[in-house]
């Protein structure tokens, strides 16, 4: 079973269980400019929530209030997704995200919401991978070259997710 | 109409809310249009400060004559930001179009689990160019190969 394409609605109540089952205090949407959820676990996190894929994309271009903001702070942004069948469709939208996030000093994550709870948080390996939801978190690094990340190493992501995925079934 | 762009400029330019808005001289509500199309990437940050400049001009315009000049090269000066295709906001709905239509060609099985890699690679790509020019060009090949697939 997959969340993907649920709605965003409903994705959003989910998301909003786990953070209140894991005790994770946060800023709801609709209170914070230009980004859904503000997550406080000894760091900032400015999360997007999208439930397909390629909403990343218009995420991304629409998060520049955020940028501006957790660039302030050294925090991190995210957009979180459920995780896609085809996990090959994440490669472009990511790419896009790194690449109109860079120019600002924040540190830049793709969460993969899977149905049993548990999220596969992708992180630039020069940073460290967010704490917040570490306990229901499996965390893949992927490697940026001046803040992009390469299509040969968007290959790799892909590979390594299916493993981790694979291993968690 | 492209995508959310064209229907946003419907809405501002083709309903005259911004005519009414300079008719009234409510640059309050006209600031805050203008701070929201940055916000939601309709328009670039150096369109927006160009209007900025512009508002500021009209908020010390004291002549009647003068306002309603600035006040129609403004609506033009926002009509040519919402069609000029500002990097953020034009970039990001070519890019989900042409995933959308890649994404259908596999599911319809009119490209196999390996052309679907080979011309994700190159969407991948596309989401790396920074270049305007380059691109709209990588775009339009990008977009022809896809194309050509659906036939």
């Amino acid at each position: 079973m997959s969340l993907h394409g649920i709605g965003e609605s409903f994705f959003e109540m989910y998301f909003r269980r786990l953070l209140e089952k894991h005790g994770v205090n946060y800023i709801p949407p609709n209170v914070i400019r230009g980004v859904d959820y503000l997550l406080t676990a000894g760091e900032l996190v400015f999360l997007e929530l999208e439930d397909t894929v390629d909403e990343i994309y218009s995420a991304a271009a629409h998060m520049e209030l955020a940028y501006r903001i957790a660039s302030l702070y050294n925090g991190y942004v995210v957009i979180a997704v459920p995780v896609p069948e085809n996990l090959s469709s994440i490669r472009s939208p990511l790419a896009y995200f790194l690449r109109i996030s860079r120019k600002y000093h924040v540190r830049r994550e793709l969460w993969l919401v899977l149905h049993d709870g548990r999220i596969i948080k992708i992180y630039e390996s020069k940073n460290r991978p967010s704490s917040v939801l570490s306990e229901i978190s499996v965390t893949v690094p992927v490697r940026t070259v001046d803040g992009l990340m390469t299509v040969a190493e968007s290959r790799r992501l892909v590979d390594r997710l299916r493993e981790v995925l694979s291993s968690l079934r | 109409m492209e995508g959310g762009t064209g229907v946003i400029s419907e809405l501002i330019l083709g309903t005259g809310v911004l005519s009414s808005l300079l008719r009234s001289r409510d640059l309050t509500t006209l600031h805050r249009l203008l701070s929201k199309l940055l916000e939601l990437g309709f328009i670039s940050r150096s369109e927006y400060e160009s209007l900025m400049d512009e508002l500021v001009e009209l908020a010390n315009t004291e002549s009647e004559s003068e306002f309603e000049e600035r006040a129609r090269a403004l609506k033009g000066r926002v009509a040519a930001a919402l069609s000029a295709g500002s990097e953020g906001r034009f970039q990001w709905e070519v890019l989900m179009r042409l995933h959308s239509l890649l994404h259908d060609l596999l599911r319809k099985k009119l490209v196999s689990p390996a052309e679907y890699e080979s011309l994700m690679d190159e969407l991948v790509e596309l989401a790396n160019t920074e270049s305007e020019s380059e691109f709209e060009e990588r775009a339009r090949k990008l977009e022809g190969k896809l194309r050509a697939r659906e036939r």
